[in-house]
């Protein structure tokens, strides 16, 4: 299930002439994991919420699968929500009903769809949580506990596009480890296609194929995660953090002439390194 | 005393948990400390603790002065503190306000006040965001705006808890350098509790704690040396640490390189 961006532009108040978001053409194939960062209020999370049509844009499209999302045109907000599902930034602190299991099943019930218990139990043992959980209080929760719940809400779903909005904030190491785990899951063994919308440029480069970079309110620059992270100098210039395993064969190509693979994680560099040193 | 922070024989419990039992920590003036561990183990009760916001067990003294109910209002002119959330901190409308808050009541002149003000955004090169009103600053203006709050009663101890979570790598490596010369020029001790394993960089000291106990308190480079505690509590190393302890494994280096470009050149002669 493809998304796909055409001449986007958003404005809050067109008397403004503030656009939000400029000119913004993307696609986003499928079963990918595509990232999408930028500065504070480079219009990240405003596009993640036109792709959900939670706004709609002031004009341009937006197509999820065979849903049409423009200013003129009347959609299903139903079929989209079954298309695509949106974890929100802060979700943990956006939990409001009193049993864990209301929270699950609260959007089925919405969409009218079956409530599948066994189902339910799968993406709680799936995200590390478990039957125990079914009628506590998430107020009595802790944060890593209820940011399980809010994203397992969004997976009992089962929508085939999940947008993640800043996952990392406030985690641990450990359940940012677990969190990638997830997201690779997902994306290798459940087919979905995921979009993550972060400032954390080495969480987005631990995981996607594609990145996409903003800049108030344009695309700067986007591709091949390896491709958009090679352009040092775009992104210097820019003030975006590069990933470290990036930095480091981009300074060894730069300063040695000596072109070592650009890897994702450390190991992975490790052993880059000792093949070229010796 | 070269201890600025002393606690002995401290004891917190929290609702019906026990958090910290018999606790003893010496801080001394001029250390730069970054303060880790896993989620839960103490560290944000800690340095709340210290900063005179909870009751304890034992005994707290900080620069010398014991903490205690009566002597309250001295002990926060000695301890600057900004929490997780940069807009909780932030009273007023105007950002001159929000900074000069604190030195009311204090018994200053006004004009006192608005040279101290204008003394400590010059030093933290925010003096153009002094007329704004505070709805048009963004997160970074924010977080410089508090610590100017802060810095602006001329504490001895400032405490971070988390408190640079919403800036990017980039803001954060500008907010720590400024720390970091704070330290240095105006000997500030400072602790920043952190998630964030490059912000351990900028510190002298590494304390890490584990359900409540001192697991390791110690510079930089030795607890470095002991690097296999990190991985046992589920905690990253920093990028630079981590390669150069796997390099150093493999014979290619012999110590730990911080910087990238000087790794670079000691890997290929």
């Amino acid at each position: 299930m493809e998304v796909k961006v055409n001449n986007l532009n958003f404005y809050y108040n067109k008397k403004s002439g503030i656009k939000i978001l400029d000119s913004i053409n993307f696609k986003i194939p499928n079963n990918t994991i595509v990232g999408i960062t930028g500065k504070s209020g480079s219009g990240k999370t405003t596009l993640a919420e036109l792709m959900c049509g939670i706004n709609i844009p002031s004009s341009g499209k937006i197509t999820v699968d065979d849903i049409f999302i423009n200013k003129k045109n009347i959609f299903d907000e139903r079929k989209l929500k079954n298309k695509i599902g949106y974890i929100a930034q802060n979700s943990e602190n956006q939990i409001f009903n009193k049993t864990v299991k209301d929270e699950l099943t609260y959007a089925l019930k919405f969409l009218g769809k079956i409530i599948d218990d066994a189902k339910i139990l799968e993406v709680l043992n799936f995200i590390g949580l478990n039957e125990s959980y079914l009628n506590k209080n998430p107020l009595l929760l802790s944060t890593g506990e209820r940011k399980k719940l809010s994203i397992a809400a969004t997976l009992v779903l089962d929508t085939d596009i999940i947008i993640f909005d800043d996952p990392t904030r406030g985690l641990d190491a450990k359940s940012v480890k677990n969190l990638k785990r997830l997201i690779k899951n997902l994306k290798s063994n459940f087919r979905k296609t995921i979009i993550i919308i972060s400032r954390d440029v080495e969480f987005i480069h631990a995981l996607s194929d594609e990145v996409i970079i903003m800049d108030k309110g344009k695309i700067l620059i986007w591709g091949n995660k390896y491709e958009v992270f090679k352009t040092t100098d775009v992104l210097k210039n820019y003030g975006l953090p590069i990933p470290k395993t990036m930095e480091f064969s981009s300074i060894v190509l730069d300063k040695k002439n000596i072109k070592i693979g650009y890897r994702d994680e450390i190991n992975d560099l490790l052993k880059d390194i000792y093949r070229y040193v010796r | 005393m070269s201890s600025v922070v002393s606690i002995k024989n401290m004891s917190f419990n929290y609702d019906s948990r026990r958090v910290f039992s018999d606790f003893n920590l010496d801080i001394n003036r001029g250390d730069f400390v970054s303060l880790i561990g896993p989620n839960g183990s103490g560290k944000s009760t800690l340095v709340k603790i210290i900063a005179g916001l909870l009751e304890f067990d034992g005994e707290i003294y900080l620069d010398d002065l014991l903490l205690n109910k009566s002597n309250i209002k001295q002990i926060r002119k000695k301890v600057g503190v900004l929490l997780n959330n940069v807009d909780s901190q932030l009273i007023a409308n105007k950002v001159f306000d929000n900074i000069a808050f604190p030195l009311v009541n204090q018994g200053l002149s006004r004009d006192e006040i608005i040279a101290s003000v204008r003394d400590i955004a010059l030093k933290l090169n925010i003096t153009d965001l002094l007329n704004k009103n505070i709805t048009e600053v963004n997160n970074m203006e924010k977080t410089l705006i508090n610590l100017a709050s802060v810095l602006v009663y001329k504490p001895q101890i400032l405490i971070f808890d988390e408190a640079f979570e919403n800036l990017d790598k980039i803001e954060r490596d500008k907010i720590l350098t400024i720390l970091k010369n704070l330290n240095i020029i105006e000997k500030l001790t400072i602790i920043n509790v952190t998630q964030n394993m490059e912000d351990i960089l900028f510190g002298n000291m590494i304390l890490i704690l584990d359900d409540g106990r001192i697991i390791e308190y110690d510079t930089n480079d030795k607890v470095f040396d002991n690097s296999k505690v990190f991985s046992k509590l589920g905690l990253d190393l920093p990028f630079m640490v981590d390669l150069s302890i796997k390099l150093k494994y493999y014979n290619l280096i012999d110590r730990i390189i911080y910087d990238m470009e000087e790794m670079v050149d000691v890997l290929w002669k």
